[in-house]
């Protein structure tokens, strides 16, 4: 049987800015084997735990690392943790970003959704996979991560809503500039504008099949990026929050909205019950699925996701 | 040591905890980590004759001492529950209490006709889930319902029937007496307290259905009185719960009435709780003075 419960002593704190910390645990468990958009669910003196995307894990000093922003007290608690602190942590939960035979990622993210990515960041580098990231920020003072980040990416763009850093914008602007760069630089092979001439000339060539993009941050922003990455033919993973109480999937509350084909077997069932009493009263149910943000996210395929709940 | 098996009814279990409907799915995900079959029963998630979504999010709202939920009863329906979950339950050696729930009479009395041939512990009728807007609560808030339609239910049943009963009634005492006319072996109680968590910033409740059950430790306190007072107006066994969160909470239970209990939010929080629970309790015996764990059942002194 798996261990799911973490006894993980607090090890290092470092303020970001006024809202925004970042928390080091020891657990080598954790380390060894958490994913890419994988999280914990830590619990701090609010009665329910608090499920936090992993920012950083390194399996050598046996640490995980995860960034909290201030939202209410829930929060708020972890500021005043002490260093040699112990807290009950269940991980890694969920279901993470696939990186499969991929080649080129791009990667969108804004808020607090910036703190998984840079842990996607650094797993997708150790795999040599070629990295853009484009983040957005409200202001200046707001800007998280972003040397880190930088270091890492191939490409990296910041925008900020007032201009105050980087470009003057939201995430997706930073996206689509990194993306316009980007296919100035390479060809794709399924781009047909481009003669097999003009193709042997640019030295690179990618496929669009092995390039993908990731996001993590406001559902508005989430959304917009994925139908931009639909329009491009990119395959695009998001990872969604939601509400949460066991994060283990027993609970069923962190119900998020997705497209699901119908299992022809169920439906085959249901059609005999049907079809045999007619007592059976048949509610009106909602065209969409629930799936868990614990378990079968908080990462889904984009083209899932029931964007408009 | 202590002997821990209780009997509630003709049912014996090994030991008195239950894992409450709606916070241990079908067993399957706790499996992984936990041995299930260790636990004195399981009642499964509320299941309905068709598959239910349940209700959009957010369906969990934190409150001081505990959390409100309105899942809404999403559950993958009795065809699926027959010829996966059930199967896997008994497969894991859990003994298996089958949590019903329906939006007509009819819904009950179809899906306890389905289980008669089902290896199953008990079926607890749900009468109280508080988040749909048919069936469930509506029949556990009238005496009346609750006497027929458990009537209907014994009558197409070999098993064991308990009833589990709302919180959100005028007299909990007259829907137990009615359960038990009804022909109930066991009524369980205190299923989730109606409630609301307001954001005062949108000026919006946090559950996007409104209101939603109210569980945790800062129910306890209504629970065992509730059990108390119900303990002295009928004859059939209680299986008591709301908020239990450690072995202390599991002798209070049972002394206020219960012969056995049920753990639900607790193990969302902590999900080895009642694993934890299990190992304190032979010690908490020793210290209560008693050889067996039902000795504590209904020995509550009340002050004349």
């Amino acid at each position: 049987m798996k261990k799911i419960e973490h006894d993980c002593t607090l090890i290092n704190k470092t303020f970001l800015n006024q809202e925004n910390i970042l928390l080091t645990f020891r657990s080598q468990l954790i380390s060894d084997t958490v994913q890419p958009g994988q999280f914990v669910a830590i619990k701090g003196p609010a009665f329910l735990r608090r499920p936090f995307g992993i920012a950083q894990a390194d399996r050598l000093s046996g640490t995980f690392s995860l960034g909290i922003r201030k939202k209410a007290a829930g929060t708020a608690a972890f500021f005043d943790a002490e260093i040699g602190e112990i807290f009950s942590v269940l991980g890694p939960l969920g279901h993470g970003f696939e990186l499969d035979g991929l080649e080129t990622v791009f990667i969108i993210g804004g808020g607090t959704g910036i703190y998984p990515l840079l842990f996607l960041l650094e797993a997708v580098k150790k795999r040599g996979i070629k990295t853009y990231i484009a983040t957005g920020f409200r202001s200046d003072g707001d800007v998280l991560l972003a040397e880190e980040m930088k270091k890492l990416a191939d490409g990296f763009c910041l925008a900020t809503e007032d201009g105050s850093s980087g470009i003057k914008g939201f995430a997706q602007n930073a996206l689509e500039k990194l993306w316009s760069d980007f296919s100035n630089n390479y060809s794709s092979d399924f781009d047909n504008s481009k003669s097999d001439d003009d193709r042997d000339l640019v030295e690179h060539s990618f496929e669009k099949s092995k390039t993908a993009l990731f996001c993590c941050g406001p559902h508005p922003m989430m959304q917009k990026a994925a139908t931009w990455a639909q329009d491009l033919g990119l395959q695009c993973q998001v990872s969604l929050e939601e509400r949460m109480a066991c994060g283990i999937g027993i609970c069923r509350t962190c119900a998020v909205a997705v497209k699901r084909e119908p299992q022809v077997e169920i439906e085959a069932v249901l059609e005999v019950i049907k079809n045999e009493i007619d007592t059976v009263v048949v509610r009106h149910e909602p065209e969409f699925d629930y799936d868990r943000c614990c378990i079968e996210g908080p990462v889904f395929p984009a083209e899932v996701v029931e964007w408009q709940i | 040591m202590a002997d821990l098996s209780v009997k509630v009814a003709d049912l014996a279990l090994k030991n008195p905890l239950i894992a409450a409907s709606g916070t241990f799915g079908f067993g399957q995900e706790m499996a992984e980590f936990f041995d299930i079959s260790a636990l004195g029963a399981i009642s499964t998630k509320g299941f309905t004759r068709l598959p239910r979504k349940g209700n959009p999010a957010p369906r969990v709202a934190e409150c001081d001492c505990g959390m409100l939920n309105a899942v809404g009863l999403q559950n993958p329906g009795l065809e699926v529950v027959l010829r996966k979950e059930l199967p896997f339950m008994r497969s894991a050696n859990a003994t298996i209490i089958a949590n019903v729930a329906g939006d007509t009479a009819e819904d009950y009395i179809y899906i306890t006709e389905r289980l008669a041939q089902e290896d199953i512990g008990a079926i607890e009728l749900n009468f109280s889930c508080p988040n749909v807007k048919e069936g469930c609560i509506t029949f556990g808030s009238d005496p009346q319902v609750i006497e027929s339609l458990t009537a209907e239910c014994v009558k197409h049943s070999p098993h064991p029937i308990w009833v589990k009963l709302t919180p959100n009634v005028t007299s909990i005492s007259d829907m137990a007496k009615a359960a038990e006319q009804g022909g109930a072996t066991a009524v369980s109680l205190i299923n989730t307290l109606l409630g609301m968590v307001i954001d005062i910033e949108t000026r919006r409740p946090i559950l996007r259905n409104n209101t939603g059950g109210y569980s945790g430790p800062g129910i306890k306190p209504v629970a065992l009185r509730m059990i108390s007072e119900v303990y002295n107006s009928v004859s059939i066994p209680i299986v008591g719960l709301g908020g239990i969160s450690s072995a202390e909470d599991v002798a209070a239970f049972m002394i206020a009435g219960a012969s056995a209990v049920q753990i639900g939010t607790g193990l969302l929080v902590n999900p080895s709780l009642p694993w934890k629970i299990l190992a304190e309790l032979p010690e908490l015996c020793r210290k209560l003075k008693v050889d067996r764990i039902s000795e504590l059942t209904g020995t509550l002194e009340l002050w004349t």
